[in-house]
């Protein structure tokens, strides 16, 4: 406040040094408070790559830029969140009570469920976690990720949407959360237990609870989250209490997961049940594995990239030279190629080196020296050009997609249906216009950077434990001559054979040399240099605890940068007048999902079942939740929503994929659900020892009590 | 609507575990009728190091509530005896109560404080009026972030617990246009008191840590208190004694009749610095109304006049609050220093945007500021 003065004209101008003077400071501010949420990953990762795996960083230019351009999305994503969508939402949840009646606001909370699930939709990440599922070995999982992967989001969206209605129908009655989490997760971890007895639907289980963990995005946690304040503030009969306002990210997490198990219930009576591979593609089984794809040439084209030739020539009725003869009609008539490879013969091409067997190579090139030919050329580049323009063109899009249309519906039924102005409109405009360049960033950024820098640690975390080959290091050597190949004796007359070898800008080293890898017919050589194991003390399990801190760590730093974990430790300081401090959240919730992507390596590593590793610690944590006082149910529960977030995704599944492409897990579902239930546990454990410090403080001083002396 | 109609304003901080049974309490007694807002209370602990070290006094934080009500001006020390009663005051940690008279200069008719006592006065615990006298409250607006500097002042000269609630500025930084969102609009609002003798000099003991006599740093003012409770616990941890120094004081202040004898004024001295100019005779208008409405009263405000607002959200809780026409329990409350020659021009022109219509619900309270302080520029 200002000190009494005469009043002054309406607006000040400012000139341009001025202005500067009060805008480098407000940037800077900001720019390092995002520099201080992600500098531990970074550098993490870096120095991990260095000083652990020994290993160069590959494309460091790209990946620093990268990291820079993640610094500045967040910086601008999270001004926006806060000028922006939050007010929007905090304003519209102030007037909606005041200004409609209860089925305007229900609808209004369905349509921004599902629309926020839409704009933001996860079926990518879930893709990705999905990407090695076999289509003979997890038929339902792969119909679902696959063909049937709107329902998937159907059902996501309208679990959302049912969410947000229910959680502001527990605002509007002043209803606490326990109840709605005691019956949504005992039916679940019921239901889960029960899926488990059906091999399909085994392993939906595991995407269906990542589903509730990666459907809360950073631009649906904060605008459910500032609705959910405005809303309370004005309908709730307490006068105060932290609480309020929070608990429909934790149905927005959890009634997903309900939905997408309903919906494979019913989808699993029309899929078959997993299968060996050459009998899912055997001819008695066309008809129901036909179901699983589009249509005959979807399946064939699935053959082509992922089963063997065995496999690949049951799909033709003449078998194996039928599916010959159909690959050399490809090269010519485009029809049949787009059908299965798409029209662009070079992918059939490189398919053939890349996967062919012997005979379809020489079906697709015909002679051997256009083999030979072909070989050379996609061996020689062998590195896919970045394409910056589309990845910036796609980013731009998915943070179009992911902020607009809630924009534009939030301020149509702020003006239209409630008939207010927008308060303090300039700002929020620039909020949004904020958030969605931040966002754009953001996504670039993480693609460039961030998740570039995670494949390569990801990848090479299990020659912390065994013996990898460095996939991106495998080298051909054309024209190969075998009779430079030299033979050693070792101390005990073991005759090894090895060749010299002299790249580019190297020195002369010595290359093992594996007769299996020596290709006669195109005369090419083919080796991938190993990698690990780097600790080996104890029968390799100290590389295994090496791997686990890592984990633990990466998980830790990845949150401490998460936007929309961000938004929600400002929102809890905001409501609780800074009792609950925004770190002390932030803190805590990354010592849970450090902890929880502990739990999930560990699953992949030794491929613990999925249900051990989400029903005793849903279970736990029903227990806690009866004995934790609501406030900090509300704020524990949402925390988990928010975890999995843009930054924590990408690094968490390179790693659970790297680790499980090398150990031989199917599928990298579970960590994200196990990363989401450990915060939860360690929000609600920091109130129960903060609730009993406060009561001890508040009764343990008693006036002392003064024993009543009765004379007779 | 309702015009000059002299008022007490009871003011509990309490532990938020407490509020629920001084709301019982209060609804017992017939005042049906009040404001809630959430804010924090600041105790020091001892912080302890290894080997039995102890290196600095932390600081806690606690979830509190100021509960506010209007009531009747003869009602006030009742109201505060009810809420005493509620909270169990007289153990020491617990929270502290304040009253003071003020005036509603206007109101919208649903605000009318003068039915928000409906039983009678028998009602109310009499008993030994355990409220002191010589009491000056103390408000200080500052940055966010800053709070804890005012409130260890708070603490270390044991005046009392001070409370801390949040809230936003509103004053040159509107005239900026977009740029405004450069400065920071949060503040905190620390509120407490301590004994007439020594708010004057924790005053300028504040003003030299927080730096209020430098721009753009906040705000300090003194008030006059009819009466109240401290809350005295400014230590939290374990003590050996039968009874706590803080029970202790509180037991000699009841003998003496009032806290003169703790006077610390002279030790507290602070000197070397160029006398300052302190602002006298001023005026503090807090006008309630509901959420949202308050940035166009502001804004009607400055132009006519007035340096600045701060605004800060409450919950109204009160049986007028049902129906489609009733006071929303999303209330903000602005508080704004003003001279007094301005309070005519200034309501004036909040009334003239709206302040009393019947989606505002506006309430209007005057009270005196004895002594205040900020940076005043450049003489």
């Amino acid at each position: 406040m200002e000190a009494p003065r005469q009043p002054t004209e309406k607006k000040i101008h400012i000139g341009f040094r001025r202005a500067m003077m009060l805008i480098v400071p407000y940037v800077w501010k900001r720019i390092r408070a995002q520099v201080q949420s992600v500098w531990l990953i970074i550098v993490y990762l870096l120095l991990f790559q260095a000083l652990v795996l020994r290993l160069a960083v590959d494309d460091a230019l790209v990946i620093s830029a990268g990291l820079v351009i993640v610094i500045l999305g967040l910086t601008l994503f999270l001004e926006g969140l806060f000028l922006g969508l939050m007010s929007l939402g905090e304003a519209i949840g102030l007037r909606l009570p005041r200004k409609s009646g209860i089925t305007v606001i229900l609808a209004f909370s369905f349509i921004l469920g599902v629309g926020a699930t839409f704009a933001e939709p996860a079926i990518g990440i879930l893709r990705m976690a999905g990407s090695s599922v076999l289509a003979w070995e997890a038929p339902l999982l792969f119909l679902l990720l696959n063909k049937h992967a709107d329902f998937l989001v159907y059902a996501v969206a309208i679990g959302v949407g049912i969410a947000v209605m229910a959680g502001m129908l527990r605002f509007m009655y002043n209803l606490s959360l326990k109840p709605f989490i005691y019956v949504l997760v005992g039916g679940l971890v019921v239901l889960s237990a029960w899926a488990w007895f059906d091999p399909n639907l085994r392993h939906v289980t595991g995407l269906a609870w990542d589903c509730g963990a990666v459907t809360t995005g950073p631009v649906t946690v904060p605008l459910v989250l500032a609705l959910g304040v405005g809303i309370s503030r004005v309908v709730s009969g307490s006068p105060s209490g932290g609480g309020s306002g929070f608990g429909v990210v934790t149905l927005a997490s959890l009634l997903p997961i309900l939905a997408v198990l309903i919906l494979s219930v019913f989808l699993g009576s029309s899929v078959p049940q997993p299968m060996e591979e050459t009998f899912f593609f055997g001819p008695g089984n066309r008809s129901s594995a036909e179901t699983l794809f589009k249509n005959r040439d979807a399946m064939r084209a699935y053959a082509f990239r992922t089963a063997s030739e065995e496999s690949q020539a049951l799909l033709f009725e003449g078998g194996r030279e039928e599916m010959l003869r159909e690959l050399g009609r490809m090269t010519e008539d485009e029809e049949a190629r787009s059908a299965v490879f798409g029209s662009d013969p070079e992918v059939l091409r490189r398919w053939a080196v890349e996967r062919g067997s012997e005979s379809q190579r020489r079906a697709v090139f015909g002679t051997e020296e256009a083999l030979r030919e072909a070989v050379n050329r996609y061996f020689r580049d062998d590195v896919s050009s970045l394409e910056t323009g589309d990845l910036a063109r796609s980013a731009v899009a998915a943070s179009a997609r992911a902020i607009i249309p809630l924009t534009i519906f939030l301020l149509v039924v702020l003006v239209l249906v409630l008939r207010e102005k927008l308060p303090r409109a300039d700002e929020v405009m620039l909020g949004i216009l904020l958030a969605f360049v931040g966002m754009a960033f953001l996504t670039v950024g993480i693609e460039l950077g961030l998740a570039r820098l995670g494949n390569q640690v990801g990848g090479k975390l299990p020659a912390l434990f065994k013996s990898v080959p460095l996939e991106e290091k495998r080298s051909t050597v054309t024209n190969f001559d075998p009779g430079t190949v030299v033979t050693a004796l070792t101390s005990e007359g073991e005759r090894t054979s090895f060749f010299f070898m002299r790249q580019e800008g190297e020195n002369v080293k010595t290359v093992p040399y594996d007769p299996a890898c020596y290709d006669e017919k195109s005369g090419t050589y083919t080796f991938t240099p190993l990698r690990g194991p780097i600790f080996e003390g104890w029968g390799g399990f100290s590389g295994i605890l090496v791997l686990l801190l890592f984990a633990f760590i990466m998980g830790y730093g990845a949150t401490l940068a998460e936007p929309a974990l961000n938004a929600l430790a400002v929102t809890v300081e905001e409501l609780t007048v800074g009792t609950f401090r925004k770190t002390t959240l932030i803190q805590a919730v990354a010592v849970g999902v450090g902890a929880g992507i502990v739990l999930g390596v560990a699953k992949i590593i030794w491929n613990v079942p999925l249900a051990w590793l989400i029903l005793p610690p849903y279970v736990l944590l029903l227990l806690i939740t009866a004995l934790s006082s609501e406030e900090y149910v509300n704020i524990g529960w949402d925390s988990a929503g928010v975890t999995t977030g843009p930054v924590t995704v990408p690094l968490v599944l390179a790693m659970g994929l790297g680790i499980g492409s090398q150990v031989g897990g199917i599928e990298g579902f579970g960590i994200l659900a196990a990363a989401s239930v450990c915060p939860i546990l360690s929000v609600l454990l920091v109130g129960l020892v903060v609730n009993w410090k406060r009561r001890r403080a508040l009764g343990g001083e008693r006036e002392p009590s003064v024993p009543e002396v009765v004379y007779d | 609507m309702i015009e000059q109609v002299p008022s007490a304003k009871v003011t509990g901080l309490f532990h938020r575990n407490l509020t629920g049974e001084v709301t019982k309490e209060l609804h017992k007694a017939g005042l049906m009728e009040y404001y809630v807002m959430p804010s924090r209370s600041v105790t020091l602990h001892k912080r302890r190091a290894p080997f039995g070290l102890i290196f600095e006094h932390g600081i806690v934080d606690d979830p509190a509530d100021r509960v506010i009500a209007f009531v009747p001006p003869s009602w006030g020390r009742s109201v505060a005896n009810v809420m005493i009663r509620g909270a169990d005051l007289s153990r020491p940690g617990r929270g502290s109560v304040l009253v003071e008279q003020v005036v509603i200069s206007r109101a919208h008719e649903l605000c009318d404080p003068s039915g928000n006592v409906c039983m009678s006065e028998d009602s109310f615990p009499d008993g030994p009026a355990r409220l002191r006298d010589g009491l000056t409250g103390i408000c200080c607006i500052v940055q966010r972030g800053q709070g804890e500097a005012v409130a260890r002042v708070a603490l270390e000269t044991g005046a009392c617990v001070p409370f801390i609630t949040f809230g936003r500025g509103t004053g040159l930084r509107d005239k900026l246009g977009l740029l405004r969102i450069t400065i920071d609009a949060e503040k905190e609002i620390a509120l407490f008191a301590a004994t007439s003798y020594d708010a004057e000099t924790i005053m300028d003991i504040i003003i030299d840590v927080t730096k209020l006599d430098q721009p753009g740093m906040g705000f300090i003012h003194l008030f006059p208190l009819e009466g109240g409770l401290l809350n005295m616990k400014v230590f939290r941890g374990r003590h050996q004694h039968a009874a706590s120094v803080e029970q202790i004081v509180a037991a000699i202040d009841e003998m003496k009749g009032d806290s003169r004898w703790r006077t610390v004024g002279e030790d507290l001295q602070v000197n070397g610095k160029a006398p300052r100019t302190y602002l006298r005779g001023l005026q503090c208008l807090n006008c309630i109304c509901d959420e949202g409405k308050g940035e166009n009263l502001v804004n009607a405000a400055v132009e006519a006049g007035a340096p600045g607002a701060t605004t800060s959200r409450m919950h109204y809780a009160g049986r007028r609050r049902f129906g489609d026409a009733g006071i929303s329990p999303a209330r903000e409350c602005i508080t704004m220093i003003i001279q007094p020659s301005q309070v005519e021009a200034i309501t004036d022109a909040m009334e003239a945007e709206g302040a009393f219509d019947d989606e505002t619900h506006g309430f209007f309270i005057l009270s005196p500021v004895t002594k205040a302080f900020t940076y005043m520029g450049p003489v």
